[in-house]
């Protein structure tokens, strides 16, 4: 917008707790639908058959995805409970009056079940990785590298 | 002692773009930012612009962002903020000069919600009657002075200027549920287009910045309610 | 500077014959949201807790879709996901682009891809038949 561009020096609005987790919303929002789009395009090369499809899948099965899924798995968590933050502010009636209670409540139930939820899917990587993976693979090699038999059950 | 006061400083005619200059001020902490302002334009440089009239939170002019948060330049005091109190334009308005903003579109917004009673029924031998309980649903939302820092607070506003913003909604507010008016459905209707009460994306930036201390995104979540019963 | 028209104060602006979309929109938004977080978490869950997407194979895939049931899970989520996420980036782009043609190009776009992916997704979830 011109007139702030023009006085504009970067400085940033002190907001509260309202203000970013607004933009936070947007922003886990707008990624979410990005990732939509691509888990549609990725699901759809099921019709292709077995081959192709899990060869599309075979691409994800590293511990860089794994990072990636737990982060995909923050957002949904973070916009699924602050989308219920609003629902509570727009369509309750004594909503507003607890709007700070509701922010911490919000941040809290999130890392409640989101700690345990990545444990449990960084847990199960190593211990499906190890389990499938020939004799003397460590838990680094499970790291650095995807592994060879990844496919075969 | 003495304070280090930087303020946003813009000239239309020489400057292209705004910068920072900075006043080494002595100032007594119990001093209000507005005095600090005073002793810059009256013993330092005169050609700084920014507004006030009563200077007392009343007539609401010299709303400003200090320190990064809208507020009253007379409302607050030397020792209740940090140094360097950095003093800049509130944000999304046009800016004139220094401090001072063009408001026009401001108070267009708050034109357009038609803030003023509306009652065309035989006006009767005395006043219009009102329970102290009818009176009691608009009573936060009388307090507004129209200082825009509501408006000017508000991440959409700031991005988006056509949205009517906080400050008119509050001004619907307070007639949309006053019992004497007849015109609640035409504000309604007026704020229920794409710039309207539905633009309101809950950041509360608004509440925390009224200098009335109003719960203005609860007016405002009132007045969606209100839309969403009466359809 | 702008010039901005200015309003007659003592005239009474007239009765907008405004839509209700923006109302609607708005209580969509917060119905689909409540929808679509026990279907989208609930997809979470089972894919990547109960489950581990190691495991994700073509036969898990079609053993899921044998039953209607998941079929219709999977295409209401589909659609209710579409469906808030067009809204979503519709105001996103509404609040954010601020030249006119660039935005409805914008809108205009958004609206493509989602009904091409919204149509892609539909035929893959009707479409799909076990080949092995």
């Amino acid at each position: 917008m011109q007139n702030q561009s023009i006085v504009s020096t970067g400085s940033v609005y002190k907001g509260r707790t309202g203000m970013w987790l607004y933009l936070f919303h947007r922003i886990t929002g707008v990624a979410l639908f990005g990732y939509l789009l691509l888990h549609i395009i990725s699901t759809a090369l099921i019709l292709a058959g077995p081959e192709v499809y899990e060869g599309a899948e075979a691409i994800y099965k590293n511990f860089y995805f794994r990072i990636g899924e737990v982060g995909l798995m923050a957002a949904v968590l973070a916009h699924a409970i602050n989308g219920l933050r609003i629902i509570a502010v727009d369509l309750w009636s004594k909503g507003s009056d607890y709007q700070k209670a509701l922010n911490i409540t919000a941040m809290v139930v999130f890392i409640a079940i989101f700690v345990p939820t990545t444990y449990k899917m960084i847990d199960s990587y190593f211990e499906l990785c190890l389990e499938k993976s020939s004799a003397g693979t460590t838990v680094v090699d499970c790291m650095v590298r995807p592994l060879p038999d990844w496919k075969t059950k | 002692m003495d304070v280090k006061v930087n303020i946003l400083r813009y000239n239309p005619e020489t400057d292209r773009k705004g910068h920072w200059e900075e006043y080494i001020l002595k100032a007594d902490p119990d001093e209000r930012i507005l005095d600090l302002l005073h002793k810059v334009k009256w013993f330092d440089d005169g050609s700084l612009a920014f507004r006030r009239s009563c200077a007392h939170g009343v007539c609401g002019s010299d709303a400003m962002v200090v320190n990064g948060e809208n507020m009253l330049a007379c409302q607050v005091l030397v020792k209740e903020v940090s140094t360097p109190i950095k003093i800049e334009p509130i944000r999304g308005l046009p800016v004139i000069k220094d401090l001072v903003v063009n408001m026009d579109s401001f108070f267009d917004s708050y034109k357009k919600v038609m803030p003023y009673l509306i009652n065309d029924d035989e006006p009767g031998e005395r006043e219009r009657l009102q329970s102290p309980e009818d009176r009691d649903r608009f009573e936060d939302t009388t307090k507004c002075i129209l200082c825009a820092a509501c408006t000017t607070s508000c991440p959409v506003f700031w991005t988006a200027d056509t949205y009517v913003g906080p400050a008119a909604i509050v001004n619907a507010h307070r007639f949309v549920f006053d019992s004497r008016d007849n015109a609640s459905k035409q504000r309604l209707e007026i704020l229920k287009d794409v710039d309207g009460a539905f633009r309101c994306r809950t950041a509360f930036n608004c509440t925390s910045a009224c200098p009335r201390g109003i719960q203005v995104t609860k007016a405002i979540e009132d007045v969606k309610r209100e839309t969403l019963t009466i359809n | 500077m702008k010039s901005i028209k200015r309003t007659d104060w003592g005239r009474r602006t007239p009765p907008i014959d405004g839509s209700n979309f923006e109302l609607y929109a708005w209580f969509f938004m917060r119905i689909s949201g409540l929808f679509l977080v026990l279907l989208a978490a609930g997809h979470m869950f089972i894919m990547h807790v109960f489950n581990d997407t190691l495991n994700l194979d073509y036969e898990f895939v079609a053993a899921r879709w044998d039953t209607p049931y998941w079929r219709t899970f999977d295409w209401l989520l589909l659609t209710l996901s579409i469906l808030h996420g067009t809204n979503g980036l519709r105001i996103v782009m509404h609040d954010n682009i601020a030249n006119k043609t660039f935005r409805q190009l914008a809108l205009d776009g958004l609206y493509l891809t989602s009904t091409a992916f919204f149509i892609l997704g539909t035929y893959v979830l009707v479409a799909f038949v076990r080949e092995v």
